[in-house]
């Protein structure tokens, strides 16, 4: 029994190391395959991700088109409108008072189809923003950004716009200016023109009133503009509150 | 036994839920602060459009007083 125990302990040594060997086969075997399965899966997701992000830019591209397309049709019905009105003002130049009537109140439709033409630029815009929103919202699924994340960068973005909007306000009191000048100038002009007797009386002092009534809605439009002005302001403060709230949100 | 498990195991459904909930919240707060954003950016660009229309119009009525002279 002596003499058997040693080689029955290695026979079980040897039985114990080949098993060992075996699993570690096994276990070699089931890494690879969820290897493999893990590189198969990876494939799949970018070849998804690909078609994905064309899709998207399929998407922006065709906003984009039609936004380009809408807006040269609107300056093209713009610029028509704005040629109506010089051949208007060029056949008031000689019409009678009772033609000239007609004619003002054709200009002034003339300009009510320029407003309107302006909401719908204005409608237009919001459908763009509203698109932009769908496709912001399907990139922020895709690339993972949380909806804190998304927020804070949608924040970012309307501060910059808003940036741009005051500069462009600013740029508004520079016309303010200017016109003030042109009508100063037209004032004395005409001053000038009725002591060199080049113009009437009667026609001075009609030239003198669209002055004075310009000068008026001048003065209107630079209220507006501060207005407006501390308005912008307002606002970016109210997108700062947003953009704290969205900040205090969790993620 | 069965009863403290029963009882960490409600606990834990409890928590579990109220955290979900607590995310949904979220998310809506944000989308709800999103779209304050956009229609504050909306409002701004129609001031703004309206303001330069109405300069337009001086500043056509400008130059029809200028022409005048012409």
């Amino acid at each position: 029994m002596k003499i058997l125990q040693p080689p029955l302990m290695l026979v079980f040594f040897i039985g114990l190391a080949s098993q060992q060997l075996l699993a570690q086969n096994k276990l070699n075997e089931a890494n690879n395959k969820i290897e493999q399965q893990k590189e198969i899966e990876r494939e799949k997701t970018l070849q998804k991700h690909g078609a994905n992000r064309k899709d998207i830019q399929e998407k922006r591209e065709e906003i984009k088109e039609k936004h380009a397309k809408m807006k040269s049709q609107h300056k093209a019905v713009y610029s028509q409108m704005q040629q109506q009105a010089e051949a208007i003002k060029e056949k008031m130049k000689e019409a009678s008072p009772e033609e000239r009537k007609a004619l003002l109140q054709e200009l002034k439709q003339l300009r009510q189809e320029e407003h309107e033409e302006l909401k719908e630029t204005h409608n237009s815009y919001k459908r763009e923003l509203e698109a932009r929103k769908q496709i912001l919202e399907e990139q922020r699924q895709q690339s993972g950004i949380s909806q804190k994340q998304f927020g804070l960068k949608r924040a970012e973005i309307a501060k910059q716009r808003l940036k741009i909007s005051q500069k462009h306000i600013e740029k508004r009191q520079e016309f303010v200016s200017n016109s003030q000048s042109r009508l100063e100038l037209a004032r004395i002009k005409t001053k000038q023109m009725l002591e060199d007797k080049k113009l009437t009386l009667e026609d001075a002092k009609s030239r003198l009133e669209k002055i004075n009534k310009i000068e008026e809605r001048l003065k209107q439009h630079e209220l507006k503009i501060k207005e407006v002005k501390e308005k912008v302001a307002l606002k970016r403060i109210e997108i700062a509150k947003q953009e704290q709230k969205i900040e205090q949100i969790e993620e | 036994m069965k009863t403290i498990f029963s009882i960490v195991f409600f606990m834990l459904t409890i928590s579990l839920t109220s955290c979900r909930e607590t995310k949904t919240e979220d998310n809506n707060n944000v989308e709800t602060a999103v779209d304050s954003i956009q229609s504050i950016e909306e409002e701004t660009v129609k001031m703004v459009e309206q303001l330069d229309q109405e300069a337009k119009d001086i500043d056509q009525d400008l130059q029809d007083l200028e022409n005048l002279d012409q």
